[in-house]
């Protein structure tokens, strides 16, 4: 029997959404993908026991974030500046919006964007995202709290995108 | 407005790399390997290595699981998924410089043995090997040559039988032979590079040039020698000893670009307007590398059209003691970088051999750790996919 069985339609699936969050999570294409390929490597190792009776993409998005926050400890000296995504075929009002979000998130703590991404891209409950993070829900929202006013700070131009989210 | 920050989020998050097709097997072949690894730890805790040797299953390569032992499964008629490589070992045993060639005639584990992505090996016999019967002066050309596609979808090889060079499209198992005859006796006096375009359409040698759908075979102007074969219509890169890189069409060559300093040529862009290169510092009339020199640290492409350098970008992340064997083209801005000393470190027996793979951008330099790919043996042959 394979013990893969069932994988790769997992994959599948499921590849995109969780390619976007890893690059919300690093905010360089390149790192997305190593970042990705290490989880799914790990969710290759403990497939037969996740497909038995885990939740393998509760596990995927868990170890993302455990796996982001590792590695930027890890390389917070070597990784100062996040590759800017290319500028695409849109205006230049849209590039230059994203360009802002992505250089303002580049410059949070690992935690901070990732309870931001957990919050507010993926739509988790605190409750969710402290489970997801391995803290407590207080801890989820004062990091979102000071997330939130860090990106104020950082990028005053995007005050008012942030204004609802208070 | 409540929910602007989250358009925001998604409007950036649409920026995501679509990430390579085969994800799902890399990750297995990740997976694979660590369990290759954790289980000759294992059994290497557990029992004496003698022993385990003989217990381990033959499978994919990598820093910490090694392709070893017997394989006896022969490559499937059809349905066999994508490459990653191919390599030899004879064996595992000692050969010394081809003082024992002989000893290895009629033995199934010289053969040539095939490793898809998802960590399969085979063996194929009709694949022709070791040159058993070369004598020791000659030992350098030690086996017959085999190619594969990038995409590891195709691999060309020597069929004894037919004494025909062929490409085999592994998942339906078609089989093409080239035109031209080739007797063992030749390729074992005199050698042959082998080459496969990218889309598997063209297969060379080093002096002919083979369109395997219409049959037609284009002899290499003398002089010069196939170096890579790209796709469809576009000249193959030819070079000279006299150090001219040209380029091959209709039969006849164009020089396009004359290096000074060591100069490997990866391929061309797919388009065809550039040709890509890695270079260095080290004159070309100097054939050996002294103390402290790098061999290659930078990545050029020249423009197909003008001959001139078009972008240079020094290596940007590369290991220290980089020594690129062999380039190919992986797409529009990545080459494939293969450093052939894996070996010589370890004090295993039989060592570890291989290859480290290598990504470079060609714009930027950015050099990344693709794989490594590996086999047990005191000496060998690997190929990868695409070099």
């Amino acid at each position: 029997m394979d013990r893969y069985e069932g994988f790769r339609e997992f994959v599948h699936a499921r590849q995109q959404s969780l390619m976007r969050s890893a690059y919300l999570l690093t905010g360089d294409a390149h790192l997305a993908e190593d970042l990705l390929q290490t989880v799914l490597t790990r969710v290759a190792r403990h497939w037969p026991k996740l497909a038995a009776g885990g939740n393998p993409e509760a596990y995927a998005r868990k170890a993302l974030i455990n796996q982001h926050i590792s590695w930027r400890r890890r390389l917070r000296r070597d990784v100062p500046t996040p590759v800017l995504p290319e500028q695409g075929h849109d205006s230049g009002e849209a590039s230059l919006r994203r360009m802002a979000l992505q250089d303002a998130l580049a410059r949070l703590t690992p935690r901070q964007r990732a309870v931001l991404v957990l919050r507010f891209y993926e739509d988790r409950s605190i409750e969710e995202s402290a489970e997801l993070l391995g803290c407590s829900t207080g801890t989820v929202k004062s990091q979102t709290h000071h997330a939130l006013g860090r990106l104020r700070v950082l990028a005053p131009e995007l005050a008012e995108l942030l204004e609802a989210t208070s | 407005m409540t929910h602007l920050f989250r358009d925001r989020l998604e409007d950036l998050a649409g920026q995501a790399p679509s990430g390579p097709g085969d994800l799902a097997e890399r990750a297995v072949r990740g997976a694979r390997r660590r369990r290759a690894g954790t289980l000759l730890s294992a059994l290497a805790a557990v029992i004496a290595l003698s022993l385990g040797a003989a217990a381990v299953t033959a499978d994919r390569g990598g820093d910490d699981g090694v392709t070893t032992g017997t394989v006896s499964e022969t490559l499937p008629p059809s349905g066999v998924g994508p490459l990653s490589h191919a390599y030899y070992d004879f064996c595992g045993e000692k050969w010394d410089m081809g003082g024992n060639t002989a000893s290895f005639t009629g033995r199934a584990c010289t053969q040539w043995k095939v490793v898809t992505r998802s960590g399969q090996t085979y063996r194929m016999p009709e694949a022709l090997s070791v040159y058993t019967e070369q004598s020791a002066e000659n030992y350098m050309n030690t086996g017959a040559p085999v190619a594969i596609t990038p995409d590891g979808l195709r691999i060309a090889y020597y069929d004894e039988a037919a004494q025909r060079f062929a490409v085999r499209e592994l998942d339906s198992g078609r089989i093409v032979h080239g035109p031209q005859t080739v007797t063992r006796a030749e390729l074992v006096s005199r050698g042959t590079l082998l080459m496969l375009s990218p889309d598997g359409r063209r297969m060379a040698t080093h002096d002919t040039i083979t369109d395997l759908e219409t049959g037609e075979t284009t002899a290499v102007p003398k002089g010069w020698t196939t170096t890579k074969l790209p796709n469809g219509d576009l000249p193959a890169v030819v070079t000279s000893e006299r150090g001219p890189i040209g380029l091959l069409a209709d039969g006849q060559v164009r020089e396009l670009y004359r290096p000074k300093h060591w100069f490997q040529v990866a391929g061309l862009t797919p388009d065809g307007t550039g040709l890509i290169a890695i270079t260095g510092t080290v004159p070309t009339d100097q054939h050996m590398t002294e103390e402290g020199q790098i061999p290659y640290d930078t990545v050029v492409t020249i423009d197909t059209r003008t001959g001139k350098e078009r972008s240079r970008a020094a290596f940007n992340g590369a290991p220290p003691d980089i020594s690129p064997m062999r380039t190919g083209v992986l797409d529009e801005r990545r080459i494939l970088v293969a450093d052939a000393r894996v070996g010589g470190r370890e004090r295993t027996d039989p060592p570890t051999l291989g290859d480290r793979i290598y990504t470079i951008d060609r714009e930027t330099g950015e050099v990344r750790a693709a794989e490594v790919l590996t086999y047990r043996g005191w000496a060998g042959d690997l190929v990868a996919a695409g070099l």
